[in-house]
């Protein structure tokens, strides 16, 4: 079974040059959040056990970060914005 | 907020290394963890739950671990209960290592990146 | 119902000077809402594939938009719909403007280290008991014990790995984010953002720092357009998968 880098590249060259792969592996590290919040987030969307597993994150990250996410999610679901209108923002899961 | 004009002219990004094979072979690792979408079909939601449940108990088996060694550092454990509390953690091990094989799950199945504090094995 | 596909955010029009060519072949549009001007193409369905493709695409759109003004990348897999946007810029505008000042003038440098780390299986000096007299729990025990020790202490190694990189660039650089893996091999990966009027004194320390330890292996890349720094997408649900 292929890897799943091997998924990712095999779509075009499979005999890139060494310095090319290095080069999406690269690029993939930056455009990819590698933070829990987005592993955690597509692996439990279909077995439905979102909040323990957010719960778990916040859990062990650092407080900042806890803030950060927990931030704008109160601000999501309160729905309040500085205008005082409620937004329409959907969920896109 | 005004901004005044910049020219900001970036190039494209060069990567510089003596050890290209190096690191390819550890981002292809860090690539290769990267969560797989989950389709409907029953047999994957029932591996993704486990993955979630044994990776919770994993997490929880390797905090008991720590806390135990703590508590016989400590000196307030006698003899017998470090027999007990060791025999006890040997099983849970042995249990979640059958469990793990059983769902066809792999140590970096459960190696979740934990931001900050790391990644869990 | 349409999804955009975002790139990016700016605070001026971009105006570029060719049509772009965004994921799924669709055209790269320029949305302006008050203050703030968003790159996004339309995008059909509910997940973006992570493919080489789409992956260079959506860097290449970001890159060229930071080759004419300041950005604030977004990550890879972010679908909105129209509304979901508007909302979105209109609630989180402000804080969007001060992120951009706050990545003016700069790019994303990165660093990446591995190590040989042969210290995992060393005697750590520590008095061993005599196993044959402990029980089968007691062993077990005292066998993770030992590893605990030789784990803390990689950790060790690690964070002061990660002191010695940021005391050397600490002071050139705007801001500065690094993740340790002491158990990697790839111990240590951080991102910088850095002046471009600083990026010869970056270069330069970056380059005292590795011939002061040549046995670590290093990689440096950039310029980067900002994404470690923007952080705009925390609201949105990314949808990238791999299937």
């Amino acid at each position: 079974m292929s890897s799943t880098f091997d998924q990712v590249i095999v779509g075009g060259d499979v005999e890139a040059l060494e310095e090319s792969e290095l080069s999406l592996l690269e690029t993939l590290d930056h455009v990819l959040n590698r933070g829990l919040v987005i592993a955690g987030e597509i692996t439990i969307s279909v077995a439905d056990v979102d909040l323990i597993f957010v719960g778990l994150n916040v859990l062990v990250s650092s407080v900042e970060t806890a803030n950060e996410v927990l931030g704008s999610r109160e601000a999501r679901a309160l729905g309040s914005t500085a205008s005082g209108e409620s937004p329409t923002i959907s969920n896109e899961r | 907020m005004t901004f005044s004009p910049e020219t900001p002219q970036s190039a494209e990004p060069a990567i510089e290394t003596s050890h290209t094979e190096e690191f390819v072979e550890q981002l292809r690792c860090v690539a290769d963890t990267l969560p797989s979408r989950i389709n409907v079909d029953p047999q994957s939601v029932e591996q993704g739950l486990a993955k979630l449940v044994l990776t919770l108990i994993e997490f929880i088996r390797r905090l008991l671990e720590k806390q135990a060694i703590r508590r016989m550092e400590g000196g307030d454990l006698s003899p017998q209960q470090i027999e007990d509390l060791g025999l006890a953690l040997m099983k849970l091990e042995a249990k979640l290592n059958e469990l793990k094989t059983q769902f066809g799950l792999e140590d970096e199945d459960l190696n979740i990146d934990l931001g900050p504090v790391g990644r869990l094995i | 119902m349409l999804n955009s596909y975002l790139y990016c955010v700016a605070h001026e029009d971009p105006n570029f000077k060719d049509e772009l060519s965004g994921l799924d072949g669709r055209g790269v549009e320029v949305l302006n809402h008050d203050a703030l001007f968003v790159v996004a193409s339309k995008f059909d369905g509910e997940m973006v594939p992570v493919t080489r493709e789409n992956v260079l695409q959506h860097e290449a759109i970001v890159r060229t938009t930071f080759s004419t003004t300041t950005v604030l990348p977004f990550r890879f897999g972010c679908l909105v719909t129209t509304s979901g946007l508007r909302s979105y810029l209109t609630i989180r505008e402000r804080a969007l403007l001060e992120r951009l000042a706050h990545v003016r003038d700069c790019v994303e440098m990165s660093v990446k280290i591995i190590w040989q780390n042969s210290s995992e299986n060393e005697d750590s000096g520590c008095v061993v008991p005599n196993l044959d007299e402990a029980g089968a729990g007691t062993a077990f025990l005292m066998l993770k014990r030992q590893e605990l020790l030789g784990s803390d202490r990689v950790e060790q190694e690690a964070r002061e790995l990660e002191a010695w990189l940021g005391a050397g660039l600490r002071d050139i650089v705007r801001q500065e984010q690094i993740t340790i893996e002491p158990k990697q091999r790839l111990v240590l990966s951080a991102s910088y953002l850095v002046e471009r009027a600083r990026l010869t004194d970056y270069r330069r320390e970056l380059g005292r720092l590795q011939a002061e330890r040549t046995n670590l292996h290093f990689l440096s890349s950039g310029p980067w357009p900002p994404y470690t720094f923007a952080n705009i997408d925390l609201e949105f649900g990314t949808h990238f998968g791999v299937s």
